[in-house]
């Protein structure tokens, strides 16, 4: 199994479950023919991403698709970049897992937030952006109407099934929040578990084995069409080569909603914080504080030992 | 009245002992909780004293905008409800043409869920594809668009625009049915001595509908002090927090497994709400003499 996803199941490194959806990557979609007009490539650096930005909103396209409306996309920036929080302490995130360190002192993420305000400001985002749904973005894509947009793997082809004329004309990049370098892989998903006290675990056990035989594995794949890979590197992934190729190229890194307590429950609160702080209502240092006085809550509602002495 | 057809007590019994059962047992109980640390981490309840109530009134300022956005909501349109049913119930108890039509038309969005109503009206305020901006741009009125919804500025005023189209009907046929009931003669011996519409309206109808009055007013009282299900439908308490109110906070709490504090402000929006409908019918309690 992919070793990303071995987390998810794990308990003090120990493995107890089995799983196999394809892990989740959240990066961004461009339009390639925007792109080749304006002569840009895609970006690396926060500053490039900006520099890109500007070029577009002067033509009158939307640089970035932005659906507020469904109030967990706005969040993903802050969380999927954990990859570059990690390059500046491999530990932070055992830190925040043992109070050692407040969430609000992450300075990567208070980053982040100042940088998609900065977005905000410059109205890279578009100026419906708080109004309009995730799922708006495919038609703003495929009419020319917005450059670039983040979703998940698996988009560019469900966008060639509705609007075939998009068929290859779509990029993809990592988020460059922050100079983020890395993918930031989410390998949370449904995981199959046995119950040890069970009469039946031996044939339990069993028939994990069989779940993972090679051939077994394949069909899982080939039978699903909506799934792009699973997370066993034996199976080879459905999707394009370049998809293949760009990510052979990237380090890659567990996000943060999975490797740090007491984030993923406040989800949809830190979308409405980053909303608030969009309106004009909070500052990017009230969101850090808002995180963190929810993880704290959250910690000692179920008596975490690291919070509650 | 005559006594021997009134209906015995006990046929109202089964009714009451369900609502006792199911209402009013479980919301004593709640009060109970909310002075405890109940939550869905664990089995383990104990009593907390107030810390639930300081952590709404001391702990966190964000409760306390709740609580605010509550009564502002629950002011503008219980205003606004009672102001625009009792104008329709006028017209149309005039003589109107096609005044069943009419009424029909007010009262039709009543019959409709929220969230059918939240959906179509999302989709109709958007600012670039909605139905309100593209017709204010198409009669020239482009300077009056806005992001209805995703505005700071706008968006409580058009929840409770959208709010007050939906439950005005309500009260408009509740005044019909107070109006139909002022004897006609009051009207015709007022005409005799020379009294014009505004005088007619002021002097008898107001004073004889006050029942009606306080019936609405305690109606749309208690309704917007339980407003919820408008507002997650349209903003789900956005832009960021503008939009949220005591029962979208109560749901959250819940969502998060702080049954605790959820409770707490149950418990207060409660015994605010029958606080306020006490005061309500004791200050607007006139009774008019036929």
């Amino acid at each position: 199994m992919d070793p990303t996803a071995l987390p998810s199941f794990s308990y003090k490194e120990k493995v107890y479950g089995i799983s196999f959806a394809g892990y989740k990557v959240y990066w961004y979609y461009y339009n390639k023919k925007i792109f080749k007009d304006l002569g840009l490539k895609a970006p690396t650096t926060y500053q490039e991403f900006k520099d890109v930005c500007a070029k577009i909103n002067a033509t009158g396209v939307t640089p970035v698709y932005e659906g507020m409306q469904n109030g967990w996309h706005q969040v993903l920036p802050l969380f999927e970049t954990g990859g570059n929080y990690l390059e500046s302490d491999p530990k932070i995130y055992d830190k925040l897992n043992s109070n050692e360190v407040n969430i609000k002192d992450v300075k990567g993420i208070k980053t982040v937030l100042t940088q998609l305000k900065e977005f905000q400001t410059l109205g890279y985002f578009g100026k419906d952006f708080m109004s309009n749904t995730v799922e708006g973005g495919k038609k703003a894509f495929a009419d020319g109407k917005a450059a670039i947009v983040l979703d998940e793997f698996g988009w560019e082809q469900n966008l060639a099934k509705d609007f075939p004329a998009t068929k290859d004309n779509v990029g993809v990049f990592i988020q460059p929040w922050g100079d983020n370098k890395e993918l930031g892989i989410n390998p949370a998903s449904n995981a199959y578990f046995a119950n040890a006290k069970s009469e039946n675990k031996d044939e339990a056990v069993k028939f994990f084995r069989y779940l993972v035989k090679k051939e077994v594995l394949q069909k899982r794949l080939d039978g699903d069409p909506n799934s792009l890979q699973i997370c066993w590197p034996e199976i080879k992934a459905k999707y394009p080569q370049s998809y293949t190729d760009y990510i052979a190229t990237l380090k890659k890194a567990t996000v943060v909603q999975v490797g740090v307590k007491y984030i993923d429950p406040q989800w949809m609160d830190v979308g409405k914080d980053i909303a608030a702080m969009y309106s004009g209502a909070m500052t990017p240092d009230d969101v850090m504080n808002s995180i963190s006085k929810r993880r704290d809550d959250q910690a000692k509602l179920q008596k975490d030992p690291n919070w509650v002495k | 009245m005559d006594r021997n057809k009134t209906y015995p007590w006990y046929f109202a019994s089964g009714a009451l002992l369900l609502f006792f059962i199911l209402c009013f047992i479980p919301s004593v109980i709640g009060v109970f909780y909310s002075f405890t640390d109940w939550n869905s981490f664990s089995d383990k309840v104990s009593f907390v004293g107030f810390d639930n109530f300081k952590t709404i009134f001391i702990g966190d300022k964000s409760y306390l905008t709740f609580i605010g956005n509550t009564v502002y909501f629950t002011v503008f349109t219980t205003a606004l409800k009672t102001i625009l049913g009792l104008i329709f119930a006028l017209l149309f108890t005039r003589g109107i043409k096609l005044a069943n039509f009419h009424r029909m038309v007010i009262f039709s969005p009543q019959v409709l869920s929220y969230l059918i109503v939240g959906l179509v009206f999302k989709g109709m305020l958007h600012p670039s594809t909605g139905f309100l901006n593209i017709f204010l741009d198409k009669i020239g009125l482009d300077f009056l668009s806005n992001d209805w919804l995703g505005s700071i500025k706008y968006a409580f005023p058009a929840v409770m625009a959208v709010d007050t189209w939906k439950g005005v009907g309500y009260g408009m046929v509740i005044f019909i049915a107070g109006i139909q009931g002022i004897p006609e003669s009051y009207y015709e011996a007022a005409s005799l001595d020379g009294a014009g519409f505004m005088q007619k309206t002021l002097k008898i109808t107001l004073p004889l509908l006050m029942p009606t009055l306080i019936m609405t007013t305690v109606l749309n009282v208690t309704y917007g002090l339980r407003v919820f299900d408008i507002i997650y439908v349209l903003t789900n308490g956005g832009p960021g927090y503008a939009t949220d109110v005591m029962n979208t906070a109560v749901f959250k709490e819940f969502s998060r497994g702080n049954y605790a504090v959820g409770t707490a402000l149950s418990t207060l929006l409660a015994v605010f709400t029958m606080a306020i409908s006490y005061f309500i019918l004791k200050a607007l309690n006139k009774k008019e003499e036929y």
